[in-house]
């Protein structure tokens, strides 16, 4: 034994304590605590990728269709005016006391022509063709050609020569309301005068097609 | 909180500064307690009157909160009880996890008590093959008992350390030179604790005895010297250099052990003072301080603490992920919600745009049929034609034959005559000069008429008859310039003529 200070030595001997297996509660509650985490990436990520992204994207479509189609409706309603539509309409609606409606009108078209004829002694025959149909989408139009054969007879104490009369039985007969369009014109003549004429005629007929159901808007209504 | 994530700078000979606890010395009978705040030793309290039993740590440890007006959190505890005891157990040369396994074998099967053993193990100098171990035995009922008994008075046992722990301490703080062996004995409240150690701080053996030197003098100086006669077995002459006493009563029974002990017996000069244990316990490193509690057991505020971090770090990502997700689906429920909007306005621009087209066609073909019937209506041309023959032909001639006939675009005409029945007869070439004027006539305004070669007479302009008098060559020159190159008169036997043309 000796007199020296005493020292700042710390003991140096390895101390161990028992092990303890981990509690079924703190697995539980890291497992816990693991699934929650799990649970709530898994919802956000659902959320956003399964529901906000693919809803987005849609509406985004959408949105692009609308705006398209919106355009489209600005070109159609630029294309007709008011004013256009509507006169497209009433002469539309016109169209009709131009053409031979029926058989009618065609005898009433040949006794008018007997008619104009029998002052100008002019012997008038009528003879119809086969009809020839037009090309239209729905308005069932064609031609009737009418072959008119003109006998010019004599006319004592007259001062209109043949030629005249003629003339005269033409120019009414374009003066007609109907279309009747003079499509050839025969004329046979002797030294003096004119003794017979051909005249065919293309007699447009047409039947009024059924008005389809206007449109819920007035098409072209700017 | 806060302090449980703090380090203990111990190891010193004083309390370090963020130390507040309620340190208990519980020596059998003796309950003393100290109360420290922030490194300073607030007050203290020893309870009256025996203090026995573990199942009476509750109590005890509620009334040493109430005397000591302890505000903290953590309760140390320095026991020396009966069933605390010491074992030195040899290990095979292996560490790690490895030797926490054979002393755990060795804690169960040293046990000198029923029931699982709670231990705590210091190594001692290795011999020449195996390792010693020194083992710390206490039931664990027991220590659950002190747990519970901390937990019900809302603290946390933070340590239960052997006496031992600290005469090892002390130690290295006696006179000793280097390598130099130790046995220091302290009075520990009713027993005897011993401890035999070098002054480099290795610890070879501690051992509690029954009894003071206080009452058996002499029987404890037998134990003494037994101790260091086992110490010498083990170690092979361990080289005690002395025998030191520590604690009530040690100047008074010095020279009575001396008496009895071959090795020089001195009180220690570590002052001894009532509260010594508790407040020395705060002064050890808890790395090198054999803590009955396990690891878990100490760092169980730690692990809550961390749980409830964990736990509110959790709640904080499921507050999020549900704030996150319920934003999302908010947004996607707006969208949707603008989606069946835009659908709907979708459907009314279609069904517009259906309207719009249908009146589009309708307008259409209503201005195609109109551009048909009305737009397209010829004139009575071949009636104007007649009339116009009327001034176009020469005064000499006379329009026998005519037509004019409407092929797909254009009007074909054909016109045939002859000469004025007149007293004399024209002159030769007279004829054809009128017909050329006619066709010039024809060929200019209005109606521009172009001629055509004779059918049936291809590349012969006029015929001539058989015969019959030829048209001279001028005449054919001048019908040519006058009419078109195509243009075609055939004069016949001199009173006769053909046109035919075409117009537009």
């Amino acid at each position: 034994m000796s007199g020296a200070v005493p020292t700042s030595v710390q003991p140096r001997a390895v101390v161990m304590t028992q092990l303890r297996k981990p509690k079924r509660s703190e697995a539980v509650f890291r497992t816990i605590v693991v699934l929650v985490i799990l649970g709530s990436l898994a919802l956000t990520w659902w959320a956003f990728t399964m529901r906000f992204v693919p809803t987005q994207n849609r509406s985004r479509e959408l949105t692009t269709a609308v705006s398209r189609l919106s355009s489209e409706l600005d070109v159609l309603e630029r294309k007709w005016t008011k004013e256009e539509t509507a006169e497209i309409r009433a002469r539309y609606t016109e169209l009709h006391t131009q053409l031979f409606a029926d058989t009618a009108a065609l005898q009433a078209w040949m006794s008018r022509l007997e008619e104009m004829a029998a002052p100008l002694s002019l012997q008038a025959t009528v003879e119809f063709g086969n009809t020839v149909p037009q090309l239209t989408n729905d308005y069932k139009v064609a031609f009737i050609p009418a072959n008119v054969s003109l006998e010019v007879h004599p006319v004592p104490n007259s001062s209109e020569s043949p030629y005249q009369r003629l003339l005269r039985l033409g120019q009414k007969l374009a003066a007609e309301g109907k279309r009747a369009d003079l499509a050839e014109m025969t004329v046979a003549g002797g030294p003096t005068s004119i003794t017979k004429a051909q005249l065919v005629f293309n007699l447009w007929a047409g039947e009024e097609p059924v008005e389809p159901a206007p449109a819920t808007q007035n098409g072209g209504s700017k | 909180m806060g302090s449980l994530f703090s380090k203990r700078a111990v190891g010193g000979h004083v309390i370090p500064h963020n130390v507040t606890t309620l340190c208990v010395s519980w020596l059998n009978n003796q309950f003393k307690a100290v109360a420290v705040h922030r490194g300073r030793v607030e007050s203290s309290w020893e309870r009256p009157g025996e203090s026995d039993g573990a199942g009476n740590f509750e109590k005890f440890l509620r009334e040493a909160v109430k005397e000591t007006g302890y505000r903290g959190h953590t309760v140390s505890l320095v026991l020396a009880h009966p069933r605390l005891v010491q074992q030195l157990v040899d290990a095979p040369p292996v560490k790690g996890m490895a030797l926490l396994k054979v002393i755990q074998r060795q804690a169960e099967h040293q046990k000198v008590f029923p029931g699982e053993a709670a231990w705590a193990s210091q190594t001692s100098p290795y011999g020449k093959v195996l390792q010693r171990v020194l083992l710390h035995l206490f039931p664990r009922v027991l220590l659950n008992q002190f747990i519970q008994g901390a937990r019900a008075n809302g603290l946390h046992l933070a340590s239960v350390l052997p006496p031992s722990a600290m005469l090892h301490h002390q130690i290295t703080q006696l006179p000793l030179e280097k390598g130099d062996v130790a046995l220091l004995v302290a009075e520990t409240g009713g027993s005897t604790t011993l401890v035999i150690g070098r002054s480099d701080g290795q610890i070879l053996l501690a051992r509690t005895l029954t009894g003071t030197w206080n009452e058996e003098a002499e029987r404890v100086a037998l134990d003494l010297n037994r101790t260091i006669l086992f110490a010498n077995q083990q170690y092979g002459n361990a080289g005690i250099k002395g025998v030191w006493l520590f604690g009530p009563g040690a100047e008074e029974s010095c020279k009575i052990l001396q008496s009895q002990i071959q090795f020089p017996v001195s009180v220690s000069p570590v002052a001894y003072e009532p509260y010594y244990w508790a407040t020395e316990a705060l002064k050890l490193s808890p790395d090198f301080t054999p803590n009955i509690l396990s690891r878990q057991l100490q760092k169980a505020p730690q692990r809550r603490a961390l749980a409830a971090m964990v736990a509110v770090c959790t709640l904080l990502v499921l507050a999020a992920s549900l704030t996150a997700s319920g934003y999302f689906l908010k947004e996607a429920k707006l969208e949707e919600a603008t989606i069946k909007a835009l659908s709907a306005q979708a459907t009314r621009l279609q069904a517009r745009e259906r309207d719009l087209l249908v009146s589009d066609a309708e307008l259409s073909r209503k201005k195609q049929v109109i551009k048909l019937i009305l737009g397209e209506r010829p004139p009575p041309t071949p009636a104007w034609f007649l009339a116009y023959l009327s001034e176009a032909v020469p005064s000499d001639l006379v329009v026998t034959n005519f037509q004019l006939k409407r092929v797909e675009d254009h009007y074909r005409l054909s016109i045939s005559g002859t000469v004025q029945q007149v007293a004399k007869p024209p002159p030769p070439g007279a004829i054809a000069e009128s017909v050329a004027l006619l066709k010039s006539r024809l060929s200019g305004s209005p109606f521009h008429v172009r001629m055509l070669q004779a059918r049936g007479r291809p590349g012969s302009e006029i015929e001539e008859p058989d015969g019959e008098g030829k048209v001279p060559t001028w005449l054919n020159r001048v019908a040519n310039a006058l009419g078109t190159k195509s243009a075609r008169a055939r004069t016949l036997v001199q009173d006769r003529f053909e046109i035919e043309g075409e117009m537009r």
